[in-house]
């Protein structure tokens, strides 16, 4: 059985609370859960500290991976989930506010799944969303990431 | 061969004069080393070697300055060094003969050739003192001018990731709060609330569209780029293929008469002036027009001339200076950020090519058109 969280890395409050409300519209096959930056994520992946209770923080389906984050950027993340043991079975949507060329290279060079930028009108936010939460939520097939 | 015919030319003249340039005097030098093996070939040996290693070295200095030609500076300073060695060298050559010759005489001779060099080179060489200083300094300024570029494109590099990562935060929750005003409190909202946060949500928008034009502006001028054969053919169909949507939804046409031809220059920009370009000619229409470009393209004297001619709305004559800067727009009904045609001026100019704007034939509509190299870049050959 995969879990049905997706952990969303995001320190924009704003950002965090616009997704969430256009993931509740989309549909339930997802339950959010936010951190605020990559350390963050690295402890929740792994079930350290603050989500050291895995029946409370079971591990992630996807992860939705902002770039600019405090402490530990996105590609900071993704370059330790490449170091990872079955990191590779952890799907990681990045979605960023930059259209830069460099670091969408980038992002896929160190092993992103997908790339989406945010969209700043409401409505692309929400086909996108409601497309994110039919497509990682429901088309896309994976096996469960167990941390070692 | 100069050389030797003006030296043998000398000796004659000298002979001729009475001036016994071969003449031998007294006994030849071995016997002030007491005819000792051990001492003349000591002599020998050493004055061979000697001998030959300025030749080496001479060699070595003319052969530098021929292959770096001009690129060293103080090259004759060089070449003077070498002829001061190369006869330096003679010097030794002549110690060996007089060992067993006593051609004292020409062995003097050739020491006032080698002392003329000599005294030459070192007055010579006293001038060069502050100009070397003045080199070592303007290389130490071009190295820190060096450094300084490389930290303001580094700099460059950071604002830019700044502006792309941080600056349309803001614009998000702008347009997200107002949305979620409009679904959540629809009924407690007077109409032209609703229209205000309409037109809030539409400068958002634009604001949005104005970021990313502009970090297209300045991505495009530090793209690494690479001139090679480009089929222009290739890079129209692309363009009309990314902008199927664009050009279906107006209906419009974008025609050839006869196949594009390969040009120098890079498909990324390329493909960024040909989006532009038929863009805009396909958008600024007046009403119940069908927008209609042609592109077409002439090579003569190693330069490819395209031409996008259409027939829109053309360009107010006094207009057409401005109309590559940033941010100048000429259309106010039609939207647009007024950056796309500065980012097709600056594509064409890293390609080294040429951009202008005139009126279309007959006064109709526009033309654009880019001058860029040909890949059979023979000026004179059509």
């Amino acid at each position: 059985m995969t879990s049905n969280i997706l952990l969303v890395a995001e320190d924009d409050a704003v950002d965090a609370l616009l997704l969430e409300r256009a993931l509740r519209r989309a549909g339930s096959l997802f339950r959010m859960v936010r951190v605020s930056d990559g350390e963050e994520v690295i402890d929740y992946v792994q079930g350290r500290g603050a989500f050291s209770d895995r029946a409370s923080h079971p591990a992630p389906k996807v992860i939705l991976l902002d770039l600019k984050m405090p402490r530990k950027d996105g590609f900071a993340v993704l370059s330790w989930r490449q170091q990872l043991p079955n990191g590779h079975l952890l799907p990681v949507v990045v979605f960023s506010s930059s259209a830069l060329p460099q670091d969408i290279n980038r992002a896929y060079s160190l092993g992103a799944n997908s790339y989406v930028v945010k969209p700043a009108a409401p409505e692309r936010l929400h086909s996108m969303v409601a497309a994110l939460h039919e497509w990682w939520g429901g088309f896309n097939a994976t096996t469960p990431f167990l941390p070692s | 061969m100069g050389i030797v015919a003006a030296v043998a030319m000398g000796l004659a003249i000298f002979e001729a004069l009475g001036i016994s340039v071969f003449s031998r005097i007294g006994m030849p030098h071995e016997f002030c080393y007491l005819r000792d093996p051990k001492l003349v070939w000591l002599h020998v040996v050493s004055d061979v070697l000697i001998g030959l290693a300025y030749v080496s070295i001479s060699s070595t200095l003319g052969y530098l300055v021929y292959k770096a030609s001009k690129g060293i500076p103080f090259h004759w300073v060089f070449l003077a060094f070498g002829l001061f060695i190369v006869s330096c060298g003679l010097t030794h050559f002549m110690e060996v003969w007089v060992i067993w010759e006593p051609v004292y005489w020409l062995s003097g001779y050739v020491k006032v050739i080698t002392a003329t060099a000599s005294v030459a080179t070192a007055i010579a060489l006293f001038p060069l003192v502050p100009k070397v200083f003045s080199l070592i300094e303007s290389a130490r300024r071009s190295e820190a001018r060096r450094v300084e570029i490389e930290q303001l494109n580094q700099e460059l590099e950071r604002f830019n990731y700044s502006v792309a990562h941080d600056l349309r935060g803001p614009l998000r929750g702008i347009a997200g709060f107002s949305a979620i005003l409009r679904e959540d409190y629809t009924d407690q909202l007077p109409p032209e609330a609703h229209d205000y946060l309409n037109k809030m949500q539409q400068s958002v928008i634009k604001m949005d569209t104005l970021i990313s034009d502009l970090l297209k502006y300045a991505t495009i001028g530090r793209q690494a780029m690479e001139l090679k054969p480009v089929s222009l053919e290739q890079i129209l169909k692309t363009t009309v293929t990314l902008m199927d949507a664009d050009i279906g939804s107006r209906h419009a046409v974008v025609a050839t008469k006869e196949p594009l031809p390969v040009v120098l220059g890079d498909p990324v920009m390329l493909q960024v002036v040909f989006q532009n370009l038929v863009g805009n000619a396909i958008k600024f229409v007046a009403p119940g027009v069908t927008p209609r470009v042609e592109i077409s393209a002439q090579t003569r004297g190693g330069v490819v001339t395209v031409s996008f001619i259409d027939n829109g709305i053309g360009i107010p004559p006094e207009s057409r200076a401005r109309i590559f800067g940033l941010f100048e727009r000429f259309h106010p009904q039609h939207s647009g950020t007024g950056i796309g045609l500065s980012i097709v001026h600056r594509a064409v100019e890293r390609m080294n090519g040429k951009i202008g704007v005139e009126p279309g034939p007959d006064g109709v509509g526009t033309r654009f058109w880019v001058e860029l190299a040909s890949v059979e870049n023979r000026p004179g050959v059509s």
